[in-house]
């Protein structure tokens, strides 16, 4: 994923400068029109209380607070680089506490779809992709499937003892389930669908 | 006893007071020096955060003058005597006798050239808020090229808390100035985008936030923090941009059409001499006490009101104004003793040291 940054004369990073005349409002409205209309992105007041209060910011490489911003300036590319979209587990801390109403989970949901459709492929894509393939079959995930899918054998190895321990407390059966009216799941998902 | 009082100053202030000390009974002399009264507010377009008219709470406050007689065109030359018995000379000559004076001379506006790195007077593009204030009351905000700007930076704090320009203090009112005049020029050019460049945004009234709020929300006014370091004129009359962006923490540039610095208030000190008054390290005239005699000057019988002791918005000036009236009705009824205990000028010169 990391390109290598390009290099200005003297070996000065390019972008170390901000360049105020990309800045434009071209990115907002598509996310708007993703889906973030009532994520009222033009009213962050840069406060940082989703940053402060996010559940998963250590690994991220740009804050909530960032990103909104990006997409405020319509950095178009730091966002979808960013792996702050594939980070966030949707708790809505940053949402329940924002004070001028801007909804950093529906902006990054609104984004990663506007992402997705554009062709973006990583292991978070991927996963999804299959979690989501798998509900489909099944109606219900079936860990060990899941895994085998998306990591293969050598994953599965790595975890069969964490396997085997949850298994033997009850918390993952080793074998798949069963939902009680299969027929009803697959029509709400047809449902789901429809636009 | 003498039931007159000289009002200085036909500021928002000063027709407040007046207004209020001629419903008293008092015989009020307001003296005035440009030919209209009105004070900065003949030049304001509309004033925040409701976008009243101008010329709307000008024609309010001259409306309850009452029987105030106005001198227009006249500057005090010398005051004598001391309360209640001031002998006040004007420069058209006119000797009147008080008991009570009111110093409402208000502010000036900081000379922007100044700051000569924002190339104020050098570059045809960069403008002081007052000007753009008259442009938008003529809906005329365009480039010295006569064309519609596409992209305007308006910079916050222009000779406010700079020591550079020997101005430590917060002139209050820009901030919310600058939103509103952001939201008046995309009312008048929805496609121009609007940056402004701040430090702290300090919108601290009824209504200002709500104003920032909306400016964001309904106009999209862009937001950047940093404080401008530098413009430079490009071949097509733009100006670039040169500042850090502290919330990425990195430098930015960014070119322009048009460049407004929102100019600050500086203390209107021309009566210091004359009246024997005190100034504060901010320039602007000491009051007796900042938190119970702010009204009163470090001089008896002589009162201060509106931005003489410090920025103010229009709101506070006439607010202030009315206060003042009602300490100097205090003062004609009382003996006068008791105003002794607020005159501790030690106060004044302990809130001046704090300042520093």
């Amino acid at each position: 994923m990391a390109t290598k940054p390009k290099k200005f004369v003297f070996g000065l990073k390019a972008d170390r400068q901000l360049d105020g005349d990309k800045m434009n409002s071209d990115f907002v409205k598509k996310v708007v029109a993703e889906g973030g209309k009532s994520a009222a992105i033009a009213s962050c007041m840069q406060c940082g209380t989703c940053s402060g209060g996010c559940t998963n910011i250590d690994p991220m490489d740009m804050s909530p607070r960032t990103l909104i911003l990006m997409v405020q300036r319509g950095e178009w590319e730091k966002v979808l680089k960013s792996n702050a979209l594939w980070l966030c587990s949707s708790c809505y801390i940053c949402t329940s506490r924002c004070p001028r109403g801007v909804r950093p989970s529906d902006v990054i949901e609104a984004v990663k779809a506007i992402a997705i459709r554009q062709g973006i492929e990583n292991d978070s894509t991927r996963f999804n992709q299959i979690f989501v393939e798998l509900i489909q079959k099944r109606g219900i995930l079936f860990e060990p499937e899941l895994m085998q899918k998306y990591g293969g054998l050598e994953a599965m190895l790595e975890q069969a003892e964490l396997g085997i321990k949850l298994a033997l407390k009850g918390k993952m059966s080793p074998f798949p389930d069963k939902i009680k009216e299969p027929q009803k799941f697959s029509q709400a998902l047809e449902k789901a669908k429809q636009p | 006893m003498n039931k007159k009082v000289i009002v200085i100053g036909g500021g928002p202030a000063g027709m407040a007071a007046a207004g209020k000390l001629q419903d008293f009974g008092y015989d009020v002399v307001l003296i005035e020096k440009q030919a209209e009264i009105g004070g900065h507010l003949n030049k304001w377009y509309k004033v925040f955060p409701d976008f009243t008219e101008a010329s709307e709470i000008t024609a309010n406050l001259k409306a309850g003058l009452g029987s105030t007689t106005i001198l227009n065109n006249a500057t005090v030359t010398e005051i004598k005597g001391s309360a209640p018995n001031f002998q006040v000379t004007t420069s058209t000559g006119e000797e009147i006798e008080a008991a009570a004076i009111l110093v409402s001379t208000g502010y000036k506006h900081f000379d922007a050239t100044l700051k000569e790195e924002y190339g104020y007077g050098i570059y045809d593009n960069c403008i002081n808020s007052v000007e753009l204030d008259a442009m938008l009351k003529t809906q005329s905000v365009k480039t010295r090229a006569g064309k519609l700007p596409k992209k305007i930076a308006m910079i916050h704090c222009v000779g406010s808390r700079d020591e550079k320009v020997n101005n430590n203090y917060c002139s209050r009112v820009c901030c919310t100035n600058a939103i509103k005049v952001a939201i008046e020029v995309k009312e008048q050019n929805p496609d121009c985008e609007i940056y402004c460049l701040y430090m702290d945004i300090r919108v601290l009234g009824r209504g200002y936030e709500e104003l920032y709020r909306t400016s964001q929300q309904e106009f999209g006014v862009q937001f950047i923090r940093g404080r401008l370091s530098e413009a430079s004129e490009k071949n097509d009359g733009s100006l670039l941009l040169r500042l850090e962006d502290t919330l990425t923490a990195k430098p930015m540039r960014l070119t322009v059409d048009l460049l407004v610095l929102m100019v600050g208030m500086e203390g209107n000190p021309e009566l210091a001499e004359i009246a024997g008054l005190t100034l504060g390290c901010d320039r602007f005239y000491a009051t007796a006490h900042q938190q119970y005699s702010n009204n009163a000057s470090t001089r008896k019988g002589i009162f201060l009101a509106g931005a003489a002791t410090g920025p103010k918005a229009i709101m506070e000036s006439i607010t202030d104004g009315r206060s003042a009236a009602a300490e100097i009705v205090s003062f004609l009824a009382s003996n006068q003793a008791n105003f002794e205990s607020n005159m501790n000028g030690q106060s004044v010169t302990k809130m001046a040291a704090s300042l520093k």
